[in-house]
């Protein structure tokens, strides 16, 4: 082959190769960075909806908390039950709004919210004119909630559980590694057939071509390794915390709600005490297995402080005592469950909401030092390209 | 060569902004199905001989010595009765809303038998049951005894054995006052509710009635469904019905019967001397006028005057 055509080929090839490499790099490190992004909005999206969850049941713990005193509902609970479904209300708008694939699920969400808090108002309305009917518009609300709504929230956490894993996966950092390395191969040989043509071993522009490179693939590996355990960090570290004090608050309220209705049924320890027992494993499962030590046994002894109480309740309830027993479940003083759960609801939403902001930093942080290294590989896999065809082309025209 | 460079920088800066500007989409997430809507099947009522007859009374003994060995003796040793009633169900047995208190005609039965085996009428654990709750509690013996509206039927006998009966009362329809519903044939085309595996449902579910029926775990979800429109007429027994119709002054009970329904208190069928000690009280309230003071107390100003029913017994095991 001529001389001439082959440093022409050779040109090509080494700028072929450092912008591949640029590319590969740039674009591995943008996926990981909308990653990343999406990690943190799909993260977002999953705690409204726990906290969509936590509201519902929040309403409805405190309706059938005021069920059992009747007419008698205090101010204090009123407000509690319409600011639970009036917050409730306002996540689903802005969970509509950051998540178009939840869309349709929070549509029927919210008419099944609408039933229920028309229900709600007629077991009140009954209640207060002492008409026993008002107890099967209660339970009617309760089940219907439980039945209806709380299955598509259940699809909704499980999807946007699912996106997030999908968004937390590490990144695949080989084929950037095979296209450097490959790309380093064509540097080399271009040097090669270089130096044999023109009997000087050292071409000052491939050298500086190959280091950016080499600059290009450790900028690149170090990056897309860190993000891998940045990802990693917060999966299993602050949003694990956030996921499961999230699940463990939810499943609080489900149970609040049960010892309420267990007083107002009479029920004395059938169904809704073993609906109660289920959600309180369910509390303490979740409890323990958040990663952050301290925080977990904060929260389960919170929980115990709760569960002797309700044992309290149930002892009183038991022993025939169901006014003392009902005035323990439904009063606000210290050592009353309402002051007890209180203490835990408080507890978990701090909880919640630190973890869930420093995922959401973490991951952001993140981003900004992806951003940086794709744009250094991007500039350094170019100026290796124009540093390659420099050194190329002065052979070229010494040639010429 | 000036220009390789400028469109190597282009192409970077195209990347960046594409890059930037790059949204993931996902696939919709799925919208569980809902629940379907109560449909009622009513089984063919099932035949046999006599089944309001139950084991004769046994001579009452004085409260708190029951004879060893006996299941009474086993109840005053626990120290408690523990009785399946309902919570909803005025006048029979509800919760009153004002003070918790779960009381009514069923509810003063079991009272007395309490005090006939205790000599004391608090000595008695009311647990809230659903009607399809009775045969299992009574058969795994979570429950001495169901005092709930249990009609003594044939399908009934075969799960537990039956006192004779304290309440007999017309299996009738509430519908809306401006209904005009006068005659079973009027209820034709509407649709109606009733308790599963009820006397009434098996009554409105006779195909030449015409009816679409609505199936409910109870009477009073029956009232939820008819207070919402989604039912024109509730079928249930005239006692209960009448106490809901108490509740909403824009019902009305119709003033036609579609048969009669005898409740009794359900007890486990290996039981007999308790089904025996529980007819003794039963006949005992009868005797005394507690029967017709407690129908007073509670039921009267919902379904006027009664009578109590005329128990048979005979029954062998």
């Amino acid at each position: 082959m001529p001389t001439p055509t082959l440093l022409r080929l050779l040109m090509a090839l080494v700028a072929g190769a450092c912008v591949l490499f640029g590319v590969v790099g740039f674009t591995t490190m943008m996926q990981g960075r909308g990653a990343m992004v999406e990690a943190s909005r799909n993260t977002q999206q999953l705690l409204r909806v726990q906290q969509i969850q936590a509201h519902l049941l929040n309403a409805d713990a405190t309706a059938t908390n005021s069920s059992l005193v009747g007419g008698l509902e205090s101010p204090a609970q009123r407000l509690a039950y319409t600011t639970a479904m009036s917050e409730a209300s306002t996540q689903i708008v802005a969970s509509s709004d950051a998540q178009p694939a939840d869309r349709d699920a929070l549509e029927r969400l919210n008419s099944e919210i609408v039933e229920y808090s028309g229900a709600i108002e007629q077991a009140r309305a009954n209640n207060r004119q002492g008409f026993p009917i008002g107890t099967a518009y209660l339970n009617e609300a309760s089940g219907r909630l439980r039945t209806q709504a709380m299955p598509v929230l259940d699809a909704l956490a499980d999807a946007n559980t699912a996106r997030v894993a999908s968004q937390t996966r590490p990144l695949n950092p080989w084929p950037l590694s095979i296209v450097g390395v490959l790309a380093l191969a064509a540097i080399g040989w271009s040097m090669w057939a270089v130096a044999t043509r023109f009997r000087r071993i050292i071409n000052t522009g491939l050298a500086l071509s190959a280091l950016g490179v080499l600059i290009g693939l450790v900028i690149s590996l170090v990056a897309v390794n860190g993000a891998a355990a940045t990802v990693r960090q917060v999966d299993t570290g602050t949003l694990a915390t956030a996921r499961h004090a999230a699940t463990a608050r939810v499943n609080g309220y489900d149970a609040k709600a049960y010892e309420s209705l267990t007083l107002i049924t009479r029920d004395r320890g059938a169904g809704n005490e073993g609906q109660w027992q289920t959600a309180s494993w369910q509390v303490r499962h979740q409890l323990q297995a958040i990663p952050d030590s301290p925080v977990a046994a904060r929260l389960e002894d919170a929980w115990a402080q709760h569960v002797v109480v309700h044992r309290r309740i149930r002892d009183l309830d038991q022993s025939g005592n169901w006014a003392a027993a009902v005035s323990t479940a439904t009063g606000g003083e210290l050592g009353s469950s309402n002051q007890t759960f209180a203490q835990f609801d408080q507890l978990a939403s701090g909880v919640i909401a630190d973890a869930g902001r420093r995922s959401v930093q973490t991951l952001g942080g993140h981003q900004i030092w992806l951003i940086v290294a794709s744009l250094a590989a991007l500039a350094v896999s170019i100026a290796a390209a124009v540093a390659g065809v420099r050194g190329i082309d002065a052979r070229r025209r010494e040639y010429a | 060569m000036n220009a390789a460079p400028r469109a190597l920088a282009g192409t970077a800066v195209l990347m960046t902004a594409l890059a930037a500007g790059c949204t993931t989409s996902y696939d919709k997430t799925p919208v569980p199905s809902q629940t379907p809507a109560d449909q009622a099947t009513a089984a063919r009522p099932e035949a046999c001989s006599n089944m309001l007859a139950s084991y004769d009374p046994a001579p009452l003994p004085p409260p708190g010595k029951m004879p060893a060995g006996s299941t009474m003796a086993k109840f005053t040793d626990r120290g408690r009765l523990v009785v399946g009633v309902s919570g909803d169900a005025v006048p029979m047995g509800a919760r009153n809303p004002l003070n918790g208190e779960i009381e009514g005609f069923e509810i003063d039965v079991a009272k007395s038998l309490a005090k006939a085996m205790f000599g004391d009428e608090t000595k008695l654990e009311l647990r809230v049951i659903r009607p399809d709750q009775v045969a299992a509690a009574i058969g795994d013996g979570d429950l001495d005894l169901v005092i709930r509206q249990v009609g003594i039927t044939c399908a009934g006998w075969r799960a537990y054995a039956v006192s004779a009966p304290y309440l007999a009362t017309q299996t009738q329809a509430l519908t809306k006052s401006n209904a005009n519903i006068r005659s079973l044939g009027d209820l034709r085309g509407h649709s109606v509710c009733a308790a599963r595996d009820s006397v009434a449902l098996a009554a409105v579910s006779d195909e030449q009635v015409g009816t679409h029926v609505v199936g409910s775990p109870d009477t009073t979800q029956c009232m939820v469904k008819f207070q919402r429109g989604e039912v024109d007429a509730i079928a249930g027994d005239a006692v209960i019905l009448a106490g809901l119709q108490r509740q909403d002054p824009f019902s009305v009970v119709a003033p036609f019967a579609m048969g009669t329904n005898s409740y009794g208190v359900a007890i486990n069928s290996d039981r007999v001397d308790l089904v025996r000690f529980v007819n003794a009280v039963l006949a005992q309230r009868q005797s005394s006028g507690e029967w017709t003071a407690s129908w007073n107390r509670w039921a009267r100003s919902y379904a006027g005057d009664a009578k109590p029913p005329a128990p048979v017994y005979g029954r062998i095991r």
